[in-house]
Order: C-alpha cells, then sequence, then structure tokens
C-alpha cells in the first residue's frame, strides 16, 4: 500500500459524476455499435425515401403535380424508424447497469441518487442532440442524392430541420432513459419507449375519431411527429415540444423518485 | 471508524439485521463473522447506503456514507466483484470510478500495480478470473486511499498466495490507523488476520470482543493438570469444581473448563499439590465460532448422533 497522500480534485459530486458517465459511455462497445446501426440505418431509409420521391414524381396519377422536396424532409421521415435505435442507446446507459450489476458499484461512487440520475441525462443532452443532427444529415444527404432532381438542397430550411430532429432525439431518448429507471430491464424499456413513441401514436394518428387524434398528440411519440411536420392540429408545433419536454422531464423525475426509494 | 446504532432491516416478515449497535475502530483489523444468511453482506450494504435501514443508523465518522461528498476517499470497499460491466476494460471501469471522486487518473495505474494487474489492464473485467475480479475489486477499494476500508470475502477465488498478500494487506492498512472492516468464512485465514471479530447470527450480534478473547471464552479452551498422587488428585478436583464451569477426568488427567492455567496453578500451589504437567490446550478459532452460532445457523443440518 502507497501511502502517497492524493490531492483530490474539487468538482461537486454531480460534475464528477458526469465526468464519470461520459466515460463509462464511450468506454464500451455496444454504444459505438448502436450508432453504426443507426447510421447504416439512415442512409438505407434516406436512399428509400429519395427513390421513392423520384419514383412517385415521375410516375404521378391523372391531376398530380410534380413537386421537388426539401432534403431534410428524408431526415424527419427517417426519424420515425431511427429514433427506435436512438431510444435504445439512451436507455441501455441505465438497463445495462441493472443487466451487469455495475449499478450496484455506481451508486457506492455515487450515493447520491439524484446526481446519478442527473449525471446521465446531463450526459445524454448533448449527446443525443447531436446524434439525432447527424442521423437527419445523413439520411437527408443519401435522400436528396437519391431523389436526384427533385430534391431541393435549400440551407436554410435543412438546418430547420436539422435543429427539430436533433430536439426531438434528445427529448425521446430523455424519456427513454427516464423509463428505463423504472423498468430496469431493457427489453421492458424498450417495449415501453417503441409502443409510446412509435406504435401507439401511429395507430391512434390514422383513427378520424377526434378523441384519439388528441390522445396521440399527448402522446411522446404524436407530439414528436407533429414538431416535426410541423402540424398545427390539433396543438401548434409550440406547444407539441413542450409537451415532449414534459415527458423527458416527467419521466426523469419519476425514474429519480423510484431510484431514491429502491434498494440497489 | 465505523457506528451502527440499532441498525435493522426488515424485509417483509424477516428481520435480516436486527438493532445491532457495533463501533469499528480504526487501528485493527475487525472480521467479521457469521453463518450465511446472518445478515453481514446486509450489513455492509446499509453502511455504504445501497439498502436503507428499516430503523437505526450506519455512520461512517459520525455521517452517513452518502452526506460525505467524496465517499470513495473516507470508504474503499469491496462488496461485490461482480458488479461491474464485463466488456470495460479494467482500468476504463477504475477511470470511470477515480473520476466519479475527482480522483486523479494516475492513481488508477498505482492501484493496478498494487494489486498486481498491471499487465492486464487493458483486457475486459468480464474475461478476468474470479481471483483477478477480487484483486481488480480490492484495486477499487484502495482507489481512493481511503481511512475505511470494508472488504466482503476479499480471499474468495484467490490461491494461497494471493490469500497471503490479502492478509498482509488488511494487516498493513489497519498499521497505517485505517478502519479494516472484513467478512469472512475462512476461519483460519480471520485467526490469523483479524484483532477484533464481530460475530452476528440471525441478524443479531453474538460477540463483539478481541480474537484471544473469543478463543478463550470457548468451552474448547481447557487447561489440564497431571497429579501423580491420587489423594492430592482428589482435592485439587474438588477445590476446582467449586469455580470451574466443569472439570472432567480425561486420562487421568484433570481437565478444566472456564478457569485459566495461572488461577490452577496458584490453587495447586496453595494446596501443597505436586504437579508434573499443566497446559492450556486453547481452542480453535473455528471451534469458538462454532460453539457462539451453533444455535443461529440459518441453514443447519441435523447432525445424527
Amino acid at each position: 500500500m502507497s501511502t502517497a497522500i492524493l490531492t483530490v480534485g474539487t468538482g461537486s459530486g454531480l460534475s464528477n459524476a458526469v465526468r464519470s458517465e461520459w466515460t463509462k459511455l464511450w468506454s464500451v462497445r455496444s454504444s459505438w455499435l448502436n450508432i453504426v446501426g443507426a447510421a447504416v440505418l439512415s442512409i438505407l431509409l434516406g436512399m428509400q425515401y429519395g427513390w421513392g420521391l423520384a419514383y412517385d414524381n415521375t410516375h404521378l396519377e391523372p391531376g398530380a403535380v410534380a413537386e421537388q422536396q426539401p432534403i431534410g424532409q428524408f431526415g424527419v421521415s427517417a426519424m420515425l424508424i431511427v429514433q427506435v435505435v436512438i431510444a435504445a442507446f439512451a436507455l441501455l446507459t441505465v438497463t445495462s447497469e441493472y443487466a451487469t450489476g455495475s449499478i450496484r458499484s455506481t451508486l457506492q461512487w455515487t450515493p447520491v441518487r439524484r446526481d446519478v440520475v442527473l449525471a446521465k441525462a446531463a450526459v445524454l443532452v448533448p449527446v443525443l442532440f447531436v446524434y439525432g443532427v447527424a442521423m437527419a444529415a445523413i439520411a437527408s444527404v443519401a435522400g436528396g442524392l437519391t431523389a436526384g432532381s427533385w430534391a431541393d438542397w435549400d440551407a436554410t430550411d435543412l438546418v430547420v430541420d436539422l435543429l427539430s430532429v436533433g430536439f426531438y432525439a434528445t427529448a425521446a431518448g430523455l424519456f427513454s432513459a427516464g423509463i428505463a429507471w423504472v423498468v430496469r430491464s431493457t427489453a421492458g424499456t424498450l417495449t415501453v419507449a417503441f409502443l409510446l413513441l412509435l406504435v401507439v401514436p401511429l395507430m391512434l394518428g390514422q383513427a378520424s375519431l377526434r378523441a384519439l387524434v388528441w390522445t396521440a398528440a399527448l402522446l411522446p411519440g404524436g407530439a414528436g411527429q407533429n414538431f416535426l411536420t410541423g402540424a398545427t392540429d390539433p396543438l401548434s408545433p409550440t406547444l407539441s415540444a413542450a409537451i415532449l419536454i414534459a415527458w423527458a422531464g416527467g419521466a426523469l423525475v419519476f425514474g429519480a423518485s423510484i431510484l431514491k426509494r429502491r434498494d440497489a | 471508524m465505523i457506528t451502527l446504532e440499532g441498525l435493522t432491516k426488515r424485509y417483509g416478515g424477516t428481520t435480516a439485521v436486527d438493532s445491532l449497535d457495533l463501533t469499528i475502530s480504526p487501528g485493527r483489523v475487525t472480521g467479521f463473522l457469521g453463518p450465511n444468511g446472518a445478515g453481514k453482506s446486509t450489513t455492509m450494504r446499509m453502511i455504504l447506503g445501497l439498502d436503507s435501514p428499516s430503523a437505526g443508523t450506519a455512520l461512517v465518522d459520525g455521517r452517513p456514507y452518502a452526506d460525505w461528498p467524496r465517499p470513495l476517499t473516507k470508504v474503499g470497499a469491496l462488496l461485490d466483484a461482480k458488479a461491474l460491466h464485463p466488456r470495460r476494460s479494467a482500468r476504463d471501469h477504475l477511470v470511470a470510478m477515480a473520476r466519479s471522486n475527482g480522483v486523479p487518473v494516475t492513481r488508477v495505474d498505482e492501484v493496478l500495480s498494487i494489486v498486481g494487474l498491471d499487465t492486464v489492464t487493458g483486457k475486459r473485467a468480464g474475461q478476468f478470473s474470479l481471483g483477478m475480479g477480487q484483486r481488480l475489486g480490492i484495486a477499487g477499494a484502495l482507489l481512493g486511499d481511503p481511512e475505511v476500508l470494508m472488504f466482503d470475502e476479499p480471499v474468495n477465488g484467490l490461491d494461497p498466495d494471493g490469500v497471503r498478500w490479502v492478509r498482509e494487506l488488511m494487516r498493513s492498512l489497519a498499521a497505517e490507523g485505517r478502519t479494516v472492516f472484513v467478512s469472512s468464512h475462512l476461519m483460519s485465514e480471520m485467526q490469523l488476520t483479524a484483532d477484533q471479530l464481530v460475530v452476528i447470527g440471525r441478524g443479531r450480534l453474538i460477540a463483539d470482543a478481541a480474537v484471544g478473547d473469543v478463543i478463550a471464552g470457548s468451552s474448547r479452551t481447557t487447561v489440564a493438570v497431571r497429579i501423580p498422587d491420587r489423594t492430592q488428585f482428589a482435592v485439587l478436583r474438588d477445590r476446582l469444581a467449586a469455580e470451574a464451569e466443569r472439570v472432567d477426568v480425561v486420562q487421568e488427567r484433570l481437565v478444566v473448563t472456564g478457569v485459566p492455567a495461572e488461577r490452577v496453578g496458584d490453587l495447586a500451589y496453595e494446596l501443597g499439590v505436586r504437579l508434573h504437567e499443566l497446559v492450556t490446550e486453547r481452542a480453535s478459532l473455528e471451534e469458538a465460532y462454532m460453539e457462539l452460532t451453533a444455535d443461529s445457523v440459518e441453514y443447519g443440518v441435523a447432525v445424527a448422533s
């Protein structure tokens, strides 16, 4: 045993926990594999949408008019599917700790449990935002290239679309991480996230019944679609964004309150 | 120093830890013994705030563990060597741990070389053998250079060299004035390592005493006397019967329980009894422990007699 006196940093518990979570996130291969998977998926989806647009515009039904499409729309469309992979990225930061038992080490290192939830969220916010923007950009370019002359490469539109997707990816990821603290298992959390982000809003959104349309708009996935597509019915994009923030914040607060009470 | 006051943990109807009052002092190795299910691990988990007590408090130097700003520099603990991500490298695991408490990353390489893992730092922790995993856990416990160290079954899976290394490490940590609290099932090992023993059974405190006192208090610790003269033999036997727990005659020797050799010798001198042999036969810690916990073994096996 060395008796060297340790000079310990003076950072707060939370800032130290954030640094630790950052290290943990990038020191397992599954994080990188997830990103590679999402990138491949984004390229394929973008290409599919681009070719689809080109085909539709050259096989018009009688009376229909061929229109160019801003390439950012390919990114927005791809996000409907890619969000599940991004949600998995976020929720795995929590569920993998329960699966491996490393949660007990984490709580030993950072015994203030609120700090653990906050630290993971603080690391996820910039990462998810960049992740969402990057995937949307890849899909947009892939779609733009395959759509050929039907692609509208207007930079302002693209930036707005990419930032919107970044915001949505951040909110959806934080929501998934929040429920992960409650559910703990990867399969269970993924099921809940998949249902609330994709399946249920998609089902209800198709309905003609107003009550169901409203329900879809109030769920995180529905609010996300309305926000990304700029829909104004039944809610404005600003309100849809507020609903997304509420779901993400609510899930994290709920997760933290459960974690606080539960024995590790 | 670790202070437990009325520490209690109930799971539904069962009480795993039952109002434990205990002080674990610095500068010595305190062994924590008890049968399986006695509540040792639960007690250690409550000290670290992993489990919250149903009643009572567990304090480290007067404060709950979670209230220390950089807890790893206060308490280093190895409770479960498997509590890590198996696909993260040993070094990355410790780097994340160091950063969580503001410990400089240079310290990671220091502790890896202390525990002898400096050649496998890039290896994934999940590929470690049981013994290497224990060493990594011990490295983690030492990382923050803490005043208090807790180890749950630290020699589990170690080879004889490793067991000896852990023993010397514990002794030297205590000699540096640190509080060392270590649970084990290996009595022979505890007898060599610990100064103080805390024994619990069914969540209750059974003994908190120096190792020497626990052994001396055992009924298996006896004093044997050989007396050539038959009359004197009877005199001393009757005299000892008045103050000993029991006096047996085994192979023409008196075997006395509950009276130290000094007292037997003094009595013989007073009574003018000539002795040919006076010897203390000490119980092993294992025998003393078995006797203490006989009533509190959770998964006891009935012994056919």
